[in-house]
């Protein structure tokens, strides 16, 4: 398989994870740029890999690994402060972040496009809008009636399904799998989208007709988890109107407000655990101050034999009975 | 010099303060604190809240004592072993400053 080419075109301009992206590559899913609104500007580039080695310190601090311990690492990220941060994905490639957050270097291995970019989606960028000055949460989001709602759970939890069962009740997606927010001008916490795919897990696939999936959008690629499909995203940041985590794991109503908010869960919910600098942990700690001010948490039981397919129209009853109540 | 630990006899002379690395917020039931240097994120309830303000506002575990036991309507003296507890707890952790009398 050939290794990507820089475009020989001009750049294409898209907006994702409140950032504006300038992308030098073909990169599936990305929604245009068209916002009224500035956000901040980070350029993508292709490179070669002896280009990046060439300019990461021999010695760099270890940040974070991903993987099973004892084995060898899926991810890791370095960081080195003139140079900045360094993140090498097993079977994906290498992406180079600057310190500031302004540029991005990919440089991918052989494989197909869609491989390379989840890495890039799923990890790269949503540390680069949190250098940029969002926050970011392990979280699906749909825009219902103008407001956002967040679905907070980790891999396999169901925050995916339910997010596609709302959007094939009319909902709009704004994300998939990792929610950026930032504060507007009055304070309140506004989600911005990601990019225009959803992940579908083959066990979540097979409860859905070829009717539904076809509904919901093209499919782009697939691997062993599941399918991507392309979904349309609201462009513009939605106000939060509810977050709910998901639990898998305990007995009771399916619903449940947590009143008062619990300021662990909302901090358990970050995304990014790596950038550590104190201006960072403070705009972090003050999020979700802001959240649990200002947006109602609930927790969503999903029981053990039943997918979230088959239960989001009760949840979604039973919240916004709660929202408007309250 | 910073005193270690705080006794009960000592509470109604040292001043405490709270070092610039440590952050804290209120949140409805809980105060999160939050060490800089450390990146570690600390819970206290709500009682060890408000005393932690009002250590930070007037930096007097004694005048602290005696806003939280009208507050609370506690007994002072429950309140001045409570507090003593928590500014040792606090201290060991890095999250206050407690300084003796002729640092004051």
């Amino acid at each position: 398989m050939r290794p990507p080419k820089r475009s020989d075109g001009p750049p294409f301009f898209g907006r994702s994870f409140g950032l504006d992206l300038e992308v030098d590559f073909a990169c599936d899913g990305l929604p245009a740029s068209f916002a009224d609104v500035a956000a901040p500007r980070v350029r993508l580039e292709l490179a070669p890999r002896t280009e990046l080695a060439a300019v990461w310190p021999a010695r760099s601090t270890r940040l974070r690994t991903w993987g099973v311990p004892g084995q060898r690492p899926v991810m890791t990220l370095d960081g080195d402060e003139g140079t900045g941060y360094l993140f090498r994905v097993k079977g994906s490639g290498w992406f180079h972040v600057t310190s500031d957050g302004r540029f991005v270097r990919c440089a991918p291995v052989r494989t197909s496009r869609g491989r390379w970019q989840r890495s890039l989606i799923g990890q790269v960028l949503p540390f680069v809008a949190v250098l940029r000055g969002l926050e970011t949460y392990h979280a699906s989001a749909v825009s219902v009636e103008g407001g956002a709602f967040a679905f907070v759970g980790g891999s396999g939890s169901g925050k995916s399904s339910l997010a596609l069962s709302l959007v094939m009740r009319g909902a709009r997606l704004i994300t998939d799998d990792v929610m950026a927010v930032m504060t507007d001008g009055s304070g309140a916490p506004r989600a911005h989208h990601g990019f225009e795919l959803a992940n579908v897990r083959f066990d979540a696939l097979n409860r859905l007709t070829p009717a539904a999936i076809a509904e919901l959008g093209p499919q782009v690629d697939e691997d062993d988890e599941g399918i991507r499909i392309r979904v349309d995203v609201a462009r513009e940041p939605v106000p939060l109107a509810a977050i709910c985590f998901l639990d898998r794991s305990s007995a009771g109503p399916l619903t449940e407000r947590i009143q008062p908010a619990d300021p662990r869960l909302l901090l358990g919910a970050t995304y990014n655990v790596s950038i550590r600098e104190p201006d960072r942990l403070i705009r972090q700690l003050d999020m979700c101050a802001t959240l649990a001010r200002r947006v109602p948490t609930f927790r969503i039981r999903i029981p053990a034999d039943r997918g979230p397919q088959e239960i989001v129209r009760e949840i979604v009853d039973e919240v916004m009975t709660d929202l408007v109540a309250s | 010099m910073t005193e270690p630990t705080l006794s009960r006899d000592a509470i109604e002379h040292v001043r405490v303060s709270i070092p610039e690395h440590v952050v804290f917020r209120e949140f409805d039931t809980d105060t999160v604190l939050l060490n800089l240097r450390t990146g570690q994120y600390h819970g206290l309830n709500k009682t060890a809240g408000r005393m932690l303000e009002h250590l930070q506002q007037t930096g007097s575990p004694k005048a602290t004592s005696e806003a939280i036991a009208t507050e609370f309507r506690h007994p002072q003296d429950d309140v001045l072993d409570d507090l003593v507890e928590l500014c040792n707890a606090l201290a060991e952790r890095g999250l206050i400053e407690i300084h003796a009398p002729s640092e004051a």
